[in-house]
């Protein structure tokens, strides 16, 4: 059977054309399938360095006390640590929830765990699904707590670093914690005593717009 | 030679390329806004719309109506589906104008008088209406959009349509035939 | 990076823009393949005119490769596409109620709109019934909920469902489609019309 393309009728092209096209989908990787990142472990260690990734925990402190309301706060650690404490306005989310996140990708998201490593993955995570502005909280949780809850100050500190923590004070009691005069040496046995203050209201109602969004699709 | 009393509709499109076009038109939602075509969402809107304007508090006190009325922050008629379902209408009216189809008439078979196909038009438009619900979009918004997706429901939905259609299309023919 | 609204190349407010446009897209090629009159779509349910499955197929196929390619090729990223949520039990029920809606009121939503707006008396008593289904389905929705929300299988498509790679799908569709416009053809020359031109006598 001869098969001339000239002589053919419109649809017949347009069918043969499909079936070309409808072959060659076998040959292609399956585009589900495709979302494997490669993760370079010493990049990745870079990249928590790097400062034009990294937020420090007092600016953090700053945004939430003036009601900065432009960033989305992510906290990657288990449900239990989260509902125990999180940072207001905080949102718990795990690494595989943190996948189908949807949020715009020109909007700033700041990520913390208590691990590093953790937020590190998460932070390629998001940068490999175009998210422009992913932050880390520099030091995680725990910075959160030695820096903004539980400030401390060695009692024979010059007049300077007094006026800062001063600031800091404030900070801390807005906040909840307790400000820390450590006499003479670190004493790390005061830091087992400190307990993380009590979250009000449930955790899981972020601020922002309450009620349900509006239904998508037909 | 031009007869004015009588204009005769050109003929439709060759089928397959207005699939094809209408494939393209499909293509590019999703290209540009990440979604497919709808056509049942934008009536339910304006279901909700309506309801809330008449009975507000029965609106908001309803699951269904309250997910169409959104979060109050903007109207709900702000909608992506009802700015496409406007589309359509002027999109079907530029087609029939130049295509001589624009007529006021009622679509039937012979055999059946006009006010029984209109009752039959309403009691048919119920239970599409009810099952677009149920089935969360019609042919546009499940069957083609889901279709294109390969969504399993969606699939699942369009044999559904076609099956139905085919096993009550006996008792109908009186209609159509 | 495609789609493009998700990656924040415009506002929601330019969505809407868009939307209208790719609707006046959507109800011209909708009229343009004769779905503004019902005599038309229901001819599809007697095989007279399979111009339903024709064009319907065709868009699916086109779309379908269009995404399947732009993905692989790494122009968009089909994980950002929405996908409906499958409820397998309420979709079964709900695609046998608009089939039989179909073959009873002779248009479906999108169709209807076409025909409203090229003057199908018909076509507006069909949508004042979907409006009245929908009223209906809303006041009884507090006795349907739990139905209608039962067999959700999350956001599953065929590739996922089925195990097997999305290539061999797309091929599968393709072969499914070209075998149906070929049986569609040959049902036409069997049962269809013979060989009038198109029917609009008054």
């Amino acid at each position: 059977m001869k098969i001339n393309f000239k002589n053919m009728t419109i649809n017949q092209k347009l069918a043969l054309f499909t079936l070309v096209l409808g072959f060659l989908a076998l040959f292609f990787r399956d585009p589900l399938k495709a979302k494997i990142i490669t993760v370079n472990s010493s990049e990745i260690a870079l990249k928590v360095q790097d400062k034009s990734s990294n937020i420090s925990v007092e600016e953090l402190a700053d945004w939430l006390i003036r009601k900065k309301a432009d960033f989305k706060l992510i906290d990657l650690r288990s449900e239990a640590k989260f509902n125990e404490y999180n940072i207001p306005s905080s949102i718990n989310m795990s690494s595989t929830e943190l996948l189908s996140l949807k949020s715009s990708k020109n909007g700033k998201i700041l990520i913390y765990s208590d691990d590093n490593l953790q937020a590190a993955e998460a932070w390629y995570l998001l940068k490999s699904k175009q998210y422009k502005a992913v932050y880390l909280l520099s030091g995680g949780i725990n910075a959160w707590k030695d820096k903004i809850l539980f400030p401390s100050i060695s009692s024979n500190a010059s007049a300077d670093v007094k006026a800062q923590f001063a600031k800091l004070s404030e900070m801390s009691k807005f906040f909840g914690g307790s400000p820390r005069i450590l006499s003479g040496d670190n004493s790390a046995s005061a830091e087992v005593k400190m307990a993380t203050p009590k979250i009000a209201p449930p955790p899981s109602a972020p601020a922002g717009k309450g009620g349900k969004a509006k239904r998508d699709g037909c | 030679m031009s007869e004015k009393l009588v204009k005769t509709p050109k003929p439709y499109m060759n089928p397959y390329l207005a699939g094809l076009g209408l494939g393209l038109v499909l293509l590019m939602s999703y290209v540009i806004m990440g979604r497919g075509l709808g056509a049942s969402g934008a009536f339910s809107t304006a279901t909700a719309v309506a309801i809330n304007s008449v009975a507000p508090a029965h609106a908001t006190g309803n699951n269904f109506y309250s997910e169409y009325l959104g979060d109050g922050q903007q109207s709900p008629l702000k909608d992506w589906l009802v700015f496409e379902v406007l589309g359509v209408l002027v999109g079907g009216f530029i087609s029939g104008m130049f295509a001589g189809r624009v007529k006021k008439s009622i679509e039937k078979g012979p055999r059946i008088a006009n006010s029984k196909r209109l009752i039959f038009a309403v009691f048919g438009g119920m239970l599409m209406g009810f099952g677009a619900k149920l089935a969360r979009g019609c042919t546009s918004g499940q069957a083609l959009t889901g279709g294109a997706i390969l969504n399993l429901g969606s699939w699942a939905f369009m044999m559904c349509v076609f099956g139905g259609a085919y096993m009550f299309a006996y008792f109908m023919r009186r209609q159509w035939l | 990076m495609m789609p493009y609204f998700k990656f924040d190349y415009f506002g929601s407010d330019t969505g809407l823009f868009f939307a209208f446009i790719i609707g006046i897209g959507f109800g011209w090629f909708l009229e343009r393949a004769g779905f503004g009159t019902a005599k038309k779509l229901a001819a599809q349910f007697y095989f007279k005119d399979l111009t339903v499955f024709k064009v319907m197929f065709t868009a699916i196929v086109t779309a379908m490769l269009g995404i399947y390619f732009l993905s692989v090729f790494g122009f968009m990223d089909i994980s950002e596409l929405s996908v409906t949520t499958t409820y397998i039990v309420p979709q079964i029920v709900g695609g046998l109620m608009l089939g039989v809606g179909f073959v009873i009121g002779g248009y479906c939503p999108g169709t209807s709109v076409v025909a409203c707006s090229t003057g199908k008396i018909d076509a507006v008593f069909f949508l004042i019934g979907v409006f009245l289904g929908i009223f209906i389905f809303a006041e009884l929705y507090p006795l349907i909920e739990n139905f209608s929300n039962s067999t959700n299988m999350g956001k599953v498509t065929m590739p996922a469902f089925f195990n097997i790679p999305y290539g061999i799908i797309v091929f599968l569709v393709v072969l499914m489609a070209l075998g149906g416009f070929a049986g569609a053809e040959w049902a036409e020359k069997k049962f269809g019309y013979k060989k009038v031109e198109v029917i609009n006598e008054d």
